[in-house]
């Protein structure tokens, strides 16, 4: 897990993708975007030159995030610092 | 990655005769196995793990689309099957928009390959992303009409 840089209402953190087999599939992306829809912020996901909006499964599925690979989060809005580590919890800590 | 490069033509399916999820996983599976894509003596362990996989979550997407899959060891490279259901109704995938499904992509993978699973599930997800693939399909009478579609775009 990477450094967390707050700033007014928004938050990033850089964040290695957890070891599991299959990195960032199916599953923990669902997870991830039932989860960011249930803030009020905004959840953009970065990996290389794809943007993933977080609270759509179809586009973190695009990221094609393996074990390893490293993600920037950027959250923005009035729950952000809230909502930042259970979604960081499901990148790094995904099960098979 | 584009479907074409793992999907086998010879086993897309432009109408299913499945009424229900399970029996779609399965006629998908043999027809992977009626073209020797699979191994006919695994496609019911095959179809196993897929059921399996279904019961940790659903792989219906959402937008009428549902992607089963499996690793699978008798496999060595991903492959997999589209297949579309001329149902009214469609096929009950317990997806996650409550909405029934209209076409599926089956796939199978090795092992020990996230690096494709993950490129395959992309080009999926980029295939229907604008919903002008899915009206296309729905209109296709044989898996070549199929083939031709998903190569247009």
């Amino acid at each position: 897990m990477g450094a967390t840089v707050v700033s007014g209402m928004s938050v990033s953190r850089t964040v290695t993708v957890g070891n599991a087999p299959d990195g960032l599939h199916m599953r923990p992306a669902m997870a991830f975007a039932k989860l960011a829809r249930g803030f009020r912020c905004t959840v953009s996901v970065r990996h290389g030159d794809r943007t993933a909006d977080g609270r759509s499964q179809h586009d973190l599925l695009m990221l094609i995030a393996l074990p390893g690979d490293q993600l920037e989060l950027h959250l923005e809005g009035e729950d952000a610092d809230i909502a930042i580590d259970p979604l960081v919890a499901i990148l790094v800590g995904q099960d098979d | 990655m584009s479907m074409t490069r793992f999907l086998v033509r010879p086993a897309l399916l432009p109408s299913l005769a499945a009424e229900t999820r399970d029996d779609a996983i399965r006629e998908m599976v043999a027809a992977l196995a009626g073209c020797g894509a699979v191994e006919p003596s695994q496609a019911d362990d095959i179809a196993a793990a897929i059921f399996r996989r279904e019961q940790l979550g659903t792989t219906g997407i959402g937008n009428e689309l549902a992607i089963p899959h499996s690793r699978h060891p008798s496999v060595d490279k991903l492959i997999g099957t589209l297949a579309v259901t001329k149902r009214a109704g469609g096929i009950e995938f317990n997806s996650h928009d409550g909405e029934p499904v209209y076409a599926m992509v089956l796939i199978i993978s090795p092992q020990d390959q996230p690096r494709p699973h993950l490129q395959a599930l992309d080009s999926v997800v980029a295939a229907f992303r604008d919903g002008t693939l899915m009206p296309r399909l729905k209109g296709c009478q044989t898996a070549d009409e199929m083939w031709e579609a998903l190569t247009a775009g």
